[in-house]
């Protein structure tokens, strides 16, 4: 039956070439050299001091005096030497000590046999100091969270080091993955530790209590999962480790680059270049110096690395930590906008009764709009009307302020050519400004093509989509440029500029009728949804037994949603139909459509447990199992379930979605 | 006539001495020890719930006074209620529900219920015949043991029961006791009950009118079979495993010395079965400790008894080795015979500095070290023949007032919970050392005053000011240059800067272009040059700063020494007043106002002489004559030196010369008057020891090499203190009575002067300097 179960997981194993794994745990150390804690030793210490006799014998072990003497070795070797009917030897045989080592070893070699026995994989047993040699061609390494004393914090660095030795002693193209397994449920919260002492990058590792490990299903989940992240997580370990072994070599030659830059260098840059044409000189220099140190690191040196990243196939499952890292959010938030812009300069300041001359402006430049709240429409309570009709596909709009503070957000983006600005161009030339909104990150599916914006303004900070708005654009004369800043109903602020390739794609966007310029496809913004599982206890009647944020993720994809449950969700819903089945077995519950045979069935069905842990699209909603568990999106209206066999039904609500 | 004893006068010694179950517990394990048992099992059982047991307890008494029908539920009741309470998980629960159900009446049931909770004590020494139990056991305060030999017979132990109030200490944890006792060759066990409740409930009874007596009790499988079990039950409070780990950690652990592991009596102690685990000092603790102390009081050939030991700290080792005067000084005993009745004692302790503990191998992280030592620190732990005297060096006991002068110090150094050490005693050799009858420590007498006061001086004092000189010369030694080092180093850099960039100008004319270049060099050495002349201005706000600091000590130590004397002269003159009889008042008070008018004129002249010393006078510097000032001075202390039988010359080298100085003739006094109050304690010292003593002191002064000598026939100092006679704090005093800022100060305002204030090394004789000198070099 086990064997049938995991049919499915061990064939997709074969596939990814995985036939080897290690165990690395201390229970399978040997006895010697097993770490003893001071309540262990005193224990035995304990008893032999009032046993008589087996204090004399004690006395052939160099156990003389106390605790200090009782040493893992010297135990060892009683057991080993002492007759069967010796005190001595039964004292060491009850003592709590040999029962950890008994309790450790019966914890993880169950693991070793289904991942023997079911899963028909070569397993390894290997101690906390394991020869490389042992560990040679070996790709997937179950490595326990504790090398030691589980009181002892040094325990969870050992094997923290130990990973990463064996990460670097390995070659390169078999660089392992790790599961980290613990008895404890704290290993999931403690592999933060683990990556930032390990140095291994998120994906290489997985975090799973031992318990998990034991079941089966679970193995086999978690043991595909890892099986499928293989080989992308190595390219990407690869580029990772690659670009960070550059930094310091890109750091350095890049000072030497600046160091060797002379004061003429800078006089021509700004005399020849940049003065008849009015551009400011620091931003030219932030440009030029940027793209330099770019190519450095990213450059031609590490061609070939990338293009082992071009090659990365995920293969539709998100490999281990599921939930993208709040990094990727500043990086992908820092390759677009440049945040760093000050406020508006005028080339003629002010004088009394006369505004200021021309500013100097750059294609991207962006302004934060204030606009103060109409009198109506606080009457008109939280309802905004805008002032014209929304454009297509853009449902309403929505103020993205302080409801206290009585204004609403908005942005303008600066869309001429970078010649078109320059100060010296007469002062009737049309400054274009496109208009954006300002959208709550997660309260809409089409985030537009600036799906991610970050003001401490705007939304407390929380980040924003920006909606353009292609069909409102505004002109401003060049010379009136200051009125239009300074506007009472509607000031401006310069916050910001969004960099070239981004701006000149909305540019080209706003030009429809010319070419257009591919936008870098976005990083993969998904939705973090709320999920809500509903147990369908009998005809129809449901109960809502589970409430978790970010459990899934929904990405808007060619007009239908990808949607990706976490994989200790899936093993939750395992969790759900196993206790159906239980209850159903115990009489507790009865189902009139449903046989304990359908539920024994679903939980024999890897296939499709594997389907459901991956990225599947879903249009309203998708049925697994027959229709046993079906997964509907928010926006899907709720059917009538009298008749079907359908015990779990869960609910992806993207209402409240979050940053990435 | 004769003592009545009234029966409630057991309790007195039983359960009322007794202050705690620890104590309570440790006087039945030297029983066990005394018999020559190997070892001994305390077994703690919790089968039903304290309070469950007491309700049922109470349910069951009632039980004569209800109806037939009412008492066959009442005990069915109880019954129910007991099994429902029964702790399963005991082993052996099941035989108890068997032996509930089996009871047929409420009697029965309370005999059983009474029994469920119970601390067992059972050792396999040499146990008790009948005849033993009667004899020996019934009889309190046992002559049997004074009688028979202080060393058991088969293990050759030092019996450590010396009142044979000990198995009294059991009334402390329950009302009953039950001992099965047997000998090895008798056939078969003694049982002896006793129900201590019986000695209360009647006000009046006398103790012999309670009947207690042993019965033969059930056959032993095998007549060669020996031991004492004693079974308490209706025990006094409800236990907790956690009190049983406390007890064991911190009593049963340190019941044997844990400096001599090898020596522990051992102890099975269990609770409800489970093995409670009683730690020993873990070796590795002490070999990390930062400073350890070893000694011993003992006696030599030549010295009598000596206070020796050795220090180590931070790779030093310092050796201290105290006698005679010394230890009457420190010890502030009556009589030096009392010392020799202290015995000879031993002592080893090693002191922590919590703040820069680490983790040890073998003992863990540095939370499970700190844990560790915490369990074992609390000051020096006391040991007789190996087995603790309780509560020394306990949680809450503070018998060296170690925490008292750590606190007083600042710096919190030196506290109990950085010293894990202990004293050893015996109880041959330290006869006049007996525990209270409480079993709380020493008796209180002359001789444990002395043997306090020794102990603590080596923790107090040596280990404190070794520790705290280590300390200081390793800061100094960090800090290798002084501010002329620096000084003349830079000036030599400055130097070498500029002369560099002559040359580079010579060499390298073009850089005189770079005209902002040399500037900014020279500027720089500039701004050098005014840090350096502000740092030294700050030394010398900082020398003025020491000064000042030197001269407020020394005011406060004179207004001491004035105290002193007004105080003398106030005592002597309200002594003269009340042996006035009132009916010759009138013609006393003449008499009376005489004796007052003298003592007023000495304490006028002492002003006189220490006028200079008042803070406006003090830093005027003046021309005087060194001779007559000596001179004044010792004419000033004449009624002291005659008070104190001190026989005191001055001798001027060459005759009638003069010496003159320029100083502040206040701080001179000031020296006089701190070696003329040290010579006086010690010479008082040598005359407790030697009454006939004949005490001098003599001045010399030498005009031709400008010294002033001052020596006395004192104990002198030896030579292994010379160092630390000068240092701040340094007193072998006792407590009180010397704040050891006396040489220091002097030492200081010698300094201040050019002058220096030394130990003779000519005069050193048997190991000891006896004489001063005030080399007084350039002050004219």
């Amino acid at each position: 039956m086990a064997n049938a179960l995991l049919q499915p997981f061990s064939t997709h194993l074969v596939n990814r070439h995985l036939s080897q794994v290690a165990v690395i745990d201390d229970a399978f150390d040997q006895m010697g050299e097993t770490a003893l804690s001071l309540d262990e030793a005193t224990e035995i210490w304990n008893l032999i001091e009032f046993d008589e006799t087996a204090r004399k014998a004690a006395v052939g072990y160099q156990i003389l005096a106390g605790s200090d003497d009782i040493q893992p070795q010297r135990l060892s070797e009683i057991l080993e030497h002492e007759p069967k009917n010796s005190p001595l030897r039964g004292i060491v045989q009850g003592s709590e000590f040999l029962k950890r080592i008994t309790e450790g070893l019966e914890s993880v070699e169950p693991i070793c046999q289904l991942l023997a026995s079911d899963l028909g994989l070569t397993v390894k047993k290997l101690g906390s100091n394991p020869a490389f040699g042992d560990l040679a061609g070996i790709q997937l390494i179950f490595l326990d969270w504790r090398l030691g004393l589980d009181n002892d914090p040094e325990s969870i660095d050992r094997s923290a080091e130990l990973a990463k030795k064996i990460y670097a002693e390995s070659e390169e193209a078999n660089k392992p993955l790790f599961v980290l397994m613990s008895s404890s449920e704290d290993v999931v919260q403690g592999s933060l530790a683990f990556r930032q002492k390990s140095e291994l990058i998120a994906g290489l590792f997985q975090a799973v209590p031992k318990k998990e490990l034991r079941d089966p299903l679970r193995l086999g989940m978690h043991a595909v999962a890892l099986a499928d992240s293989l080989a992308p997580a190595h390219v990407v370990q690869r580029f990772s480790d690659a670009l960070i072994g550059n930094v310091d070599q890109t750091a350095a030659e890049f000072k030497e680059a600046v160091r060797a830059l002379t004061l003429s260098d800078y006089a021509n840059i700004q005399l020849l270049t940049l003065k008849q044409e009015q551009q400011p000189f620091g931003d030219y220099m932030s440009w030029l110096l940027s793209g330099y140190l770019l190519n450095l690191m990213l450059g031609p040196e590490m061609a070939a690395i990338r293009a082992g990243l071009d090659e990365a196939d995920f293969q539709d499952h998100v490999p281990a930590l599921l939930e993208p890292s709040s990094v990727l959010a500043l990086m992908y938030h820092a390759a677009v906008f440049d945040m760093g812009v000050e406020p508006l300069l005028y080339g003629v300041p002010a004088t009394a009764g006369k505004p200021p001359g021309k500013p100097t402006l750059n294609l991207g430049d962006v302004f934060l709009v204030t606009t103060k709240k109409k009198e109506e429409a606080e009457d008109a309570a939280d309802e905004y009307v805008p002032a014209e009709a929304p454009p297509e596909g853009v449902v309403a709009e929505i103020p993205v302020a302080d409801p206290q503070e009585q204004v609403t957000y908005s942005v303008a983006m600066v869309l001429n050519a970078q010649c078109d600005l320059l100060r010296n161009v007469p002062d009737d030339r049309s400054i274009l400004l496109l208009h954006g909104q300002l959208s709550p990150l997660g309260e809409r599916r089409d985030t537009g093509l600036t799906p991610l914006f970050v003001h401490p303004d705007v939304h407390g900070g929380q980040g924003a989509s920006i909606l353009w708005n292609f069909k409102r654009i505004a002109a401003v004369p060049y010379g009136s440029f200051y009125a239009w800043e300074t506007d009472e109903q509607a000031k401006k602020k310069r916050i910001g500029r969004m960099r070239q390739l981004s701006a000149l794609t909305l540019q080209k966007e706003f030009a429809s009728d010319l070419t257009r310029i591919g936008l870098p496809v976005n990083p993969p913004i998904y939705q973090l949804a709320e999920v809500t599982v509903e147990l369908i206890v009998n005809k129809g009647v449901s109960e809502t037994v589970l409430i978790s944020e970010r459990q899934a993720r929904i990405m808007p994809h060619k007009g239908k949603d990808r949607c990706l449950l976490t994989k200790p969700f899936v093993q939750t819903l395992i969790t759900l139909v196993e206790r159906r089945l239980e209850n159903i077995k115990a009489g507790v519950q009865t189902s009139p459509n449903l046989s304990e045979d359908d539920l024994t069935n679903a939980l024999a069905n890897g296939t499709e447990w594997l389907k459901l842990a991956a990225i599947f699209e879903i249009k309203d909603e998708k049925k697994f199992f027959g229709e046993l568990l079906i997964v509907v999106t928010n926006s899907s209206p709720i059917k009538a379930l009298q008749n079907s066999k359908t015990i779990l039904r869960v609910v992806v609500n993207t209402q409240d979605g979050g940053v990435l | 006539m004769s003592f009545k004893i009234s029966a409630r006068t057991i309790l007195h010694l039983g359960a009322e001495l007794i202050s705690s179950d620890g104590i309570a517990l440790y006087e039945l394990i030297k029983n066990a020890y005394d018999a020559d048992s190997p070892n001994v099992t305390i077994d703690i059982y919790v089968r039903i719930p304290y309070r469950t047991q007491k309700e049922l307890q109470q349910k069951l008494l009632t039980d004569p006074d209800l109806s037939e029908l009412d008492r066959i539920q009442n005990v069915e009741a109880c019954k129910d209620q007991a099994q429902k309470h029964l702790d399963a998980t005991v082993p052996g629960a099941n035989l108890w529900i068997d032996q509930i159900n089996a009871c047929k009446d409420a009697a029965g049931l309370l005999e059983v219920v009474e029994r469920m909770n119970e601390i067992k004590i059972s050792d396999t020494g040499t146990g008790m015949s009948l005849a033993d139990l009667d004899d020996a056991f019934l009889t309190v305060g046992t002559p049997h043991k004074l009688t028979e030999p202080r060393i058991t017979v088969s293990k050759g132990r030092q019996v450590l029961g010396e009142k044979g109030i000990g198995r009294l200490s059991a009334m402390r944890l329950g009302n009953s006791m039950r001992v099965v006792t047997s000998k090895g060759g008798e056939g078969s066990w003694n049982v002896l009950e006793i129900d201590w409740d019986a000695f209360t409930r009647d006000l009046d009874a006398a103790l012999a009118d309670i009947p207690v007596s042993p019965t033969p009790g059930p056959k032993k499988e095998d007549a060669t079979l020996s031991g004492t079990t004693i079974t308490i039950t209706s025990l006094a409070h409800s236990w907790r495993q956690e009190q049983a780990t406390d007890i064991a950690r911190q009593e049963f652990a340190k019941l044997n010395d844990p400096f001599e592991p090898q020596n522990r009596f051992p102890i099975r102690f269990r609770f409800n079965q489970g093995l409670v685990l009683i730690p020993d000092l873990p070796r590795t603790l002490l070999d990390y400790a930062h400073a350890r102390v070893s000694g011993s009081f003992s006696k030599s050939e030549s010295l009598g008894y000596v206070l020796t030991g050795e220090m180590t700290y931070k790779g030093r080792v310092k050796t201290f080795s105290l006698a005679r005067e010394d230890l009457l000084s420190l010890s502030d005993v009556l009589d030096y015979s009392l010392l020799e009745e202290v015995g000879p004692f031993s002592f080893e302790f090693y002191w922590y500095n919590r703040r820069i503990l680490t983790a040890i191998d073998g003992l863990g992280m540095l939370k499970q070290v700190r844990e560790t030592l915490a369990d074992w620190a609390g000051g020096l732990m006391l040991y007789r023949d190996g087995f603790r005297v309780m509560p020394y060096g306990g949680p809450d006991d503070d018998w060296l007032s170690l925490d008292r002068r750590a606190l007083a110090r600042g710096g919190y150094k030196l506290n109990r919970t950085q010293l894990v050490g202990r004293a050893k005693i015996t109880s041959e050799g330290n006869p006049a050392l007996v525990d209270q009858a409480n079993r709380e420590g020493l008796r209180d007498c002359d001789e444990k005053k002395a043997f306090v006061s020794m102990l603590r001086y080596v923790v107090s004092e040596a280990l404190w000011l070794f520790l705290n000189q280590t300390d200081k010369e390793e800061v100094r030694a960090r800090e290798p240059v002084d501010l002329s080092d620096i000084d003349a180093r830079l000036e030599q850099q400055e130097q070498d800067i500029v002369r560099n960039l002559d040359d580079l100008i010579r060499s390298v004319p073009e850089v005189k272009k770079h005209r902002e270049v040399l500037d900014a060099i020279r500027h720089g050495l500039e701004s050098v040059r005014e840090i350096m002349s502000g740092v030294r201005r700050l030394t010398e706000e900082y020398e003025q700063g020491r000064s000042e600091l030197v001269n407020l000590a020394g005011v406060g130590l004179t207004v001491e020494i004035l105290a002193h004397e007004i105080n003398r002269a106030t005592e002597h003159a309200l002594q003269t007043l009340s042996n006035v009889p009132t009916s010759q008042l009138s013609a006393a008070a003449g008499r009376t106002v005489e004796t007052l008018a003298s003592q007023l004129k000495t304490l006028q002249k002492r002003l006189r002489i220490l006028d200079p010393l008042s803070t406006a006078g003090r830093n005027r510097k003046e021309q005087f004559d060194a001779v007559e000032l000596v001179r004044d001075v010792l004419t000033s202390h004449s009624e002291h030196f005659q008070r104190e039988r001190i026989e005191v010359s001055l001798r001027v080298h060459p005759d009638g010369a003069r010496l003159h100085l320029r100083a502040v003739k206040g701080m001179i006094v000031q020296i006089l008057e701190n070696l003329i109050s040290n010579s006086s304690y010690w010479l008082r010292q040598r005359r407790r020891l030697n009454p006939d003593h004949r005490s001098e002191i003599v001045v010399e002064i030498d005009a031709s090499t400008r010294e002033i000598r001052f020596t006395d026939n004192g104990p002198g100092i030896a030579v292994t203190d010379q160092g630390d006679v000068f240092q701040a704090f340094f007193t072998t005093k006792p407590a009180g009575q010397g704040k050891g800022l006396g040489l220091f100060i002097s030492r200081e305002i010698a300094k201040y002067h050019g002058a220096e204030l030394n130990l003779d090394h000519d005069s050193l004789e048997d190991g000891r300097i006896n004489t001063f000198v005030l080399g007084l070099g350039s002050t004219s």
